[in-house]
């Protein structure tokens, strides 16, 4: 697949999913080295490129590859990188960066493998949903079959040997993202956030940190990579994801008990501005299609497409919206067309009686 | 948000934690550059050891290098990271010091490299279920400690039965 389809493609993570899903993705990312070679920021450009040229061709012989799209940096443009980055199939420190780095990226999008980026491995498995033990198994039967295929650096008493010792041992991190509004609603994020510090897990949330995430949109991951077995992290971020998700529909729950007019008067609001702004800047709209998608969630708010609201919240990031406009915006460009952009797909998605 | 040292936007956002109280910093652009936090001025294992771990220590010398690599201590000290993967090994006392003060651990209980053969990825099975099950008690999780112990049961059987054969 070239890459210009592969950007036609919708996100393969997010859009038509049911409004009400609290965990949006899961995502698992290995760091993997190669025994012998330098880590990338002190190897030449030579051994780099002899690196990738070997990675991507043994992925180009691997099944969970093929039919994918095998991509060397220097081919791809800083729009199309940005794009890859907003998509989460590709780091924002890749999509930055000059050096002689490689993608490959499967069929169904889902799986990834970024080369000679921090270390010169970087496997990434990302689906729709909760779903982190799949995600899981499909990641590890790739490091499997690629472990068989080139010498990974690991030594019996550290384990996977990474470029950072934040990432030594399993070189693995789990995340789910999830749509946590009710929680934000209900100013209960800060306490989660310390209480997960303490069991080493952390909360990120998009475009920001604490209460201020873009959207309400927040990821719970593993800091911890050495010590424990990967079953055990998973094991662990999963029981705790299932945890969240309870606290969300409780706080939800009781929103809807204890002030339901106040409750309605965001969403509507969110609604109305969306509805009638002239200049709409991403945060805003990312928090104000989070209220809309809860309120779907919740019978507050009925759409004829309500799955449309998710690719909308895909299309509100900077990249994307260039894509939709055809040419390079500036930011206040961006704003206004932005604005012009999700008024006429609410007027599309809203054909339905409202509040 | 605004910065904590002026009014601008902060766009710099620092959670650190000192005597086990969580204190947070809100920055703007410039007032975190003149701080040294952000690109460059950062020393990782200045945060991660206190502050002056960047420092090359008195009678220790900074300049020991990795034989592979040419990647030196202080560059260890000063980046947090490592020059490949022998560094592991011309580092090792640094390194393992790291380890334990980010994981609170420094012995592997995961995945083993196909190639490496079974062995050593069924000892750390053994290691890591005798960990969830001490886990699993002290938070009283009765059930759970007996399907671990289960199945630790099972692998010791099995790696008896492969020992005899």
């Amino acid at each position: 697949m070239t890459l210009e389809e592969l950007l036609d493609r919708p996100v393969a993570w997010f859009v038509d999913h049911d409004p009400g899903e609290i965990a949006i993705s899961s995502r698992v990312r290995l760091a993997r080295n190669l025994d012998g070679v330098p880590f990338p920021q002190v190897a030449d450009s030579d051994q780099l490129i002899r690196l990738r040229g070997q990675v991507l061709e043994a992925l180009r012989r691997n099944s969970h590859f093929s039919g994918g799209t095998f991509l060397e940096m220097e081919d791809i443009s800083a729009e199309q990188r940005a794009l890859l980055h907003e998509r989460s199939l590709m780091s924002h420190e890749m999509a930055e960066g000059r050096g002689p780095s490689g993608l490959a990226i499967s069929l169904d999008l889902q799986d990834v493998v970024m080369v000679n980026e921090e270390d010169h491995l970087r496997l990434q498995v990302m689906r729709p949903g909760f779903s982190l033990r799949g995600v899981w198994d499909e990641i590890a039967a790739v490091d499997d079959d690629l472990s068989e295929e080139v010498d990974f650096a690991f030594a019996d008493d550290v384990g996977f040997l990474t470029c950072c010792p934040t990432n030594t041992g399993t070189g693995l991190r789990a995340g789910v993202m999830l749509h946590l509004p009710g929680l934000s609603l209900m100013e209960e994020i800060q306490p989660v956030v310390r209480g997960l510090g303490k069991m080493g897990l952390a909360v990120r949330g998009l475009g920001g940190e604490g209460s201020d995430a873009d959207g309400s949109l927040y990821q719970v991951s593993n800091q911890i990579t050495l010590g424990v077995s990967e079953d055990h992290l998973i094991d662990t971020i999963h029981e705790v994801v299932e945890e969240l998700i309870r606290h969300e529909i409780n706080a939800r729950r009781r929103l809807e008990e204890s002030k339901p007019e106040w409750l309605r008067d965001r969403v509507g609001r969110a609604l109305g501005i969306l509805q009638n702004s002239r200049i709409l800047p991403s945060k805003e709209a990312l928090d104000l299609l989070s209220m809309i998608r809860m309120g779907l969630a919740m019978d507050l708010l009925i759409l004829d497409r309500a799955h449309g609201i998710e690719q909308l919240m895909v299309d509100a990031r900077p990249a994307h919206l260039q894509k939709i406009a055809g040419k390079t915006l500036s930011p206040s460009e961006r704003d206004i067309f932005r604005a012009e952009w999700v008024r006429s797909k609410l007027a599309d998605l809203r054909k339905g009686p409202t509040l | 948000m605004k910065c904590d040292r002026c009014d601008q936007e902060a766009t710099v956002h620092l959670t650190q934690v000192i005597d086990g109280k969580m204190k947070k910093l809100h920055l703007c652009d410039t007032c975190a550059s003149e701080m040294g936090v952000g690109k460059g001025g950062f020393s990782v294992s200045d945060v991660l050891l206190g502050k002056g771990a960047a420092q090359p220590l008195a009678g220790v010398s900074g300049n020991r290098a990795c034989q592979t690599c040419g990647w030196t201590l202080r560059k260890l000290r000063k980046t947090g990271r490592l020059g490949c993967p022998d560094c592991y090994e011309a580092f090792e006392k640094e390194v393992k010091s790291l380890l334990q003060s980010i994981h609170q651990s420094t012995e592997h209980l995961g995945r083993v490299p196909r190639t490496r053969g079974s062995r050593l990825e069924i000892a750390n099975r053994l290691e890591d279920l005798r960990s969830r099950i001490t886990e699993a008690v002290a938070e009283e999780a009765y059930e759970k400690a007996a399907a671990y112990r289960d199945e630790l049961t099972k692998l010791e059987e099995s790696l008896g039965d492969t020992e005899a054969s």
